[in-house]
């Protein structure tokens, strides 16, 4: 994940790398409240500090980081080289909406499979592997989306009589709008002698097809086509002014790019229009583009996405909860809860606060029902939250739903959720085999102990410590919320609940509201980089590389830090080359060596 | 010699018939056998490891399998059909232990950075052999859904939720409902008339793919890299595809179409069903079924369990949990037992049964769910695969998890020289053998 080792480097925490005992590394004892968290040097694994131009950081000293080791201060992003997406094969929710958009409303909901997450989103390039089976599903998909909609209207075709011209030039309008670029010839070559073979072959009854059947078979080859299922496949001209390192994508390209971001669905033909006129690309002309699509319905496609996948709660409906956890919840309650996540993403989208509002916001987005769980007053969508309990996407029921085990909270998970989805730190995983004695059962009879008690075992474990410092500390702050997010005040077990803790830095905090607030404070706004880097990430469809990161540096600058909208920091991120150009050429990743 | 094609038989004795199947011939070597045996290689996986310290089994005074106790009513029906295998080992490495353990699970590969392994899984290579011979080489199945991953390893989720893989980080794209399973094995539906259609849209698939083909061709040499690999995957499958329209001619008296939404139980009542029918009918050679996802948090269903499989799993040696945590394996176990005694109760065309004709596997990639251990991993094999096996036996196998895969491999008839080069160590399971 993005700025993996080097972040950590630069907030100061050495991890154990690997966490575990076997590589030698060993903690130190418990800091002092408001000391920074230590770290002992050998717990900085070899690779990370001898990085190029990244030095072991002072143990105790480092700042949080106002900008990375690498950002060329003063300098263009000229002197950014991007990283490379590659052939992005369209995701199943991106090819659903593609058959709507194409071929119009009675395309039924299609069934394919979900594609898996790497790098937090689903639309990650290199995990959107192509393999005879989903192959398969996506030409089944397209004939039952063409069988529903060409396939039941014998109009579809639109001149009587129906000729062999005007079938060729409906399928080559239909082709144009698929390809998402104007046809070449070899396209239209292609296009005609598909025709004229699906003209050769019987139909069932053992006649010669109608044009109309000729139409709706050839409308499955099209839609199936590399130039269809690929986002962009044509990339345009070699970029020369980074030394011919990075292409730059034509006018078509970034149409659909930006589509495929924002909507999640293919360029309308207005952004065509604009691809075709030069005016996308154009000053100013991406901004309005950009702004022109958030504010569409079919952002709703981005909005959720994001909202859900940023925020990790795809697995929320998988929850299981025990009987008395969720008493007195409604069936939907789950539901209820990712609702609520994209409601407040979309408040973000479409509102002029600045990012640092989605920790802040002292209103939230939901039904009554969740008021009455929040304990908050209810105003139509919105919730106006208690402020002395709740704040932002922190509090909110779903994220701590989602991080924990179905009879207790989670309090490793909980930090953790802080640290990759609000800080962009990700710890590596534990070592093999660890047992995590904090979770053990309590023995009948026992002394009843404080989360925070049963937890000291991490900080005593040598190869627990360098991680659990971190997200431990986090973690307690949220100790305040039951496994399904009610707010309260002591354990299960009768024990006080104490919320105080540490951010990685020293900055002390008490309970989830204070620890919301000093992390929208915190120096070098990690969180707005955060979201950034979230969003990066999202937009250009892979991990980012070093060369990547080059460029948020100067994405964040340009925003005007924290005050930054959301709608502000998608339009800066597409105007950027990060999102407009990429690596011209680079090695097969050997994780995708032997793909066949 | 040559192998007598299934499909040739087939096409000779008319469609609509169970597979016929050549006697086997013990007298020959493994592989010379193989090469005649129609072959069922199966592999039924459960997520989050085993109560290990009561799974161990002993063998009885006679040699025979002495159940665990809590294991006596789910196996007991079938536990001389079975051969228990103790002491099987994956030290394979990985991000996240859960991860690790069902994507290397029938590799005997390790993870690599960020994508699961680079070898293809043992269900790949026994299909790679068979392909031309069944329009469905290799059924992957697995419960409805997609496990997330937790914390550290969510960039490597798709490990938890695939135990068979294509080679590169590319898992076998799993058929995850009955229903899609139903259409994957009877795509030319019940009746005539979907008979005729289904014939309509093979004759124009022809024509879709090899449009495809021609852009594939066309835009390929401009491609370099890892856009290459990419497209290069695309035409592979659009090749397969092609040849599995080609392939598509045995005909079997399809069962009812199952419904879509079903709950995780039925689902999985339903998968056993029609892999029933599928190796009935000779349909697929190999299959692999994950019946749920590794580190999965399901509350199954079943008496006497209310709360997560992956929360017991972290017994922590504390009764009430490893309680539920036995009736969640006796579960799987019993769903397992059902499927040998359905096979051992039907005959298939030479006189013996389709479990005798088959080589059919239970086990899990993780040993002690509690602690994360994949030494002394949950493994019982049934069926005889042509009478080359003797059941029940225990096993002390005391070796790495890959060689039983490379014995399967060479039961069902992959090469020495593929075989030899598979998994983390140059040893068989020759025990198996007897």
């Amino acid at each position: 994940m993005f700025l993996n080792p080097r972040v950590l480097v630069t907030f100061g925490i050495g991890l154990a790398w690997g966490c575990s005992s076997e590589n030698g590394s060993v903690g130190a004892p418990a800091p002092a409240a408001g000391a920074p968290i230590p770290v002992t040097p050998n717990q900085i694994s070899p690779s990370t500090s001898s990085e190029p131009g990244v030095l072991p950081p002072a143990a105790t000293q480092a700042p949080l980081p106002v900008s990375s080791a690498e950002a060329p201060t003063g300098a263009t992003e000229a002197a950014c080289l991007p990283g490379r997406t590659g052939l992005q094969r369209l995701t199943a929710r991106q090819y659903q909406n593609t058959l709507n958009e194409l071929l119009g409303p009675g395309v039924p909901e299609i069934r394919l499979p979900r594609d898996p997450l790497k790098g937090g989103f689903e639309n990650n390039a290199s995990a959107l592997g192509m393999t005879p089976d989903i192959l398969d599903r996506y030409v089944s998909a397209a004939e039952e989306a063409v069988d529903a909609t060409i396939g039941a209207d014998p109009a579809w075709l639109g001149c009587t009589p129906a000729t062999t011209e005007c079938l060729n030039s409906a399928v080559l309008d239909f082709a144009e709008r698929a390809y998402r670029r104007p046809l070449t010839q070899d396209d239209s070559d292609e296009l005609l002698s598909l025709v004229s073979s699906l003209q050769a072959t019987p139909t069932a009854q053992g006649m010669a097809p109608t044009p109309h059947q000729v139409m709706g078979w050839a409308s499955v080859g099209i839609v199936t086509s590399p130039k269809v299922l690929f986002v962009a496949l044509d990339r345009g001209t070699v970029n020369e002014t980074v030394d011919g390192q990075s292409e730059r994508f034509d006018a078509y390209g970034v149409a659909s790019r930006l589509s495929y971001f924002l909507w999640s669905a293919p360029p309308d033909e207005t952004l065509l229009e604009r691809a075709a006129d030069s005016s996308l690309l154009a000053p100013g002309g991406l901004a309005a583009e950009a702004q022109r699509l958030l504010s569409d319905p079919r952002a709703e496609h981005f909005i959720e996405t994001f909202a859900v996948q940023w925020l990790d709660l795809t697995a929320l409906d998988q929850q299981a909860f025990d009987d008395a956890v969720v008493t007195g919840l409604s069936s939907t309650f789950l539901e209820e809860m990712t609702q609520e996540a994209i409601g407040i993403v979309r408040q973000a989208v479409r509102s002029d606060q600045p990012i640092s509002n989605l920790l802040l916001s002292q209103t939230t987005r939901g039904s009554e029902a969740l008021a009455e769980h929040y304990g908050g007053l209810s105003r139509g969508e919105e919730i106006q939250l208690p402020t002395d309990q709740r704040r932002g996407i922190l509090t909110q029921a779903g994220v701590l739903a989602s991080t924990s085990a179905p009879d207790h909270t989670s309090i490793a998970s909980r930090g953790m959720w802080v640290m990759e989805n609000l800080l962009c730190m990700t710890p590596p995983p534990p070592p093999p085999e660890a047992v995590d004695a904090a979770l053990a059962p309590v023995p009948d009879g026992a002394e009843p102990l404080s989360q925070r008690q049963r937890f000291q075992v991490h900080r005593d474990s040598d190869a627990c410590r360098g991680c659990h410092l971190i997200m431990d500390e986090l973690g307690f702050g949220l100790e305040n919320y039951d496994p399904v997010g009610r707010f309260r005040t002591t354990e299960p077990n009768g024990v006080a609940i104490d919320a105080s803790g540490q951010l990685p830095d020293g900055t002390v905090f008490s309970g989830a509201v204070d620890l919301a607030e000093k992390i929208a404070n915190q120096p070098g706004q990690p969180f707005e980089r955060c979201v950034t880097e979230n969003l990066a990430r999202y937009s250009v469809g892979r991990l980012l590389t070093p060369g990547d990161e080059c460029f948020l540096e100067h994405l964040l600058s340009r925003s005007g830090g924290q005050q930054a909208t959301f709608a502000q920091l998608v339009s800066t991120l597409v105007q950027s080359d990060l999102f407009l150009t990429q690596q011209w050429s680079t090695q097969v990743e050997s994780t995708e060596q032997g793909e066949l | 010699m040559n192998r007598l094609g299934r499909r040739t038989v087939l096409r000779g004795m008319g469609a609509l018939i169970p597979l016929p199947l050549l006697e086997a011939n013990l007298g020959r070597s493994l592989a010379q056998a193989a090469d005649e045996l129609p072959p069922r290689w199966a592999m039924f996986y459960f997520p989050n490891g085993c109560y290990q310290s009561e799974w161990t089994c002993a063998a009885a005074p006679d040699g025979a399998v002495e159940l665990p106790e809590f294991l006596q009513p789910a196996l007991g029906a079938v536990r001389d059909d079975l051969v228990w295998i103790n002491g099987l080992a994956n030290g394979q490495r990985g991000k996240g232990d859960h991860e690790t353990a069902s994507a290397t699970y029938l590799n005997g590969q390790p993870m690599v950075n960020d994508g699961p392994v680079l070898e293809r899984s043992v269900d790949q290579h026994i299909a790679e052999v068979w392909k031309d011979e069944y329009s469905l080489p290799s059924l992957t199945l697995s419960a409805d859904g997609f496990r997330q991953g937790a914390g550290c390893c969510r960039d490597v989720e798709v490990a938890l939720n695939h135990i068979s893989w294509q080679g590169g980080t590319t898992p076998t794209t799993k058929v995850q409902s009955p229903h899609d399973l139903f259409e994957r094995l009877f795509p030319s539906g019940n009746t005539p008339e979907e008979h005729r259609l289904a014939e309509e849209r093979r004759a124009r698939r022809r024509s879709v793919l090899d449009f495809a083909r021609a852009q594939i061709q066309r835009l390929r040499p401009s491609l370099s890299n890892n856009d290459a690999v990419r497209m290069d995957a695309y035409l592979h499958s659009v090749r397969e595809v092609e040849r599995q329209l080609e392939t598509s001619v045995v005909e079997c008296a399809a069962p009812e179409q199952p419904a879509l939404e079903l709950s995780f139980e039925e689902h999985n009542s339903r998968m056993f069903d029609l892999l029933f029918v599928a190796f009935q009918c000779g349909l697929t050679p190999t299959a692999t079924f994950m019946m749920d996802f590794e580190f999965s948090g399901r509350r199954l269903n079943i008496p006497n369990v209310n709360t997560s499989h992956h929360l017991v799993s972290h017994h922590g040696e504390a009764e009430p949990r490893i309680r539920q945590y036995r009736l969640i394996q006796a579960f799987y176990a019993s769903r397992f037992a059902d499927f040998v005694e359905r096979m051992k109760s039907t005959q298939d065309v030479d006189s013996n049964s389709l479990l005798d004709n088959s080589l059919l596997i239970l086990g899990s990639g993780l040993s002690d769910g509690n602690s994360h251990t994949k030494r002394e991993l949950p493994t019982v094999v049934a069926g005889t695969a042509g009478g080359r096996i003797t059941p029940g036996r225990v096993i002390d196998a005391n070796r790495r998890l890959s060689s039983l895969w490379r014995t399967s491999m060479r039961l069902m008839g992959v090469s020495d020289d593929v075989t030899d080069a598979f998994g983390d160590g140059d040893i068989d399971l020759p025990e198996l053998l007897s």
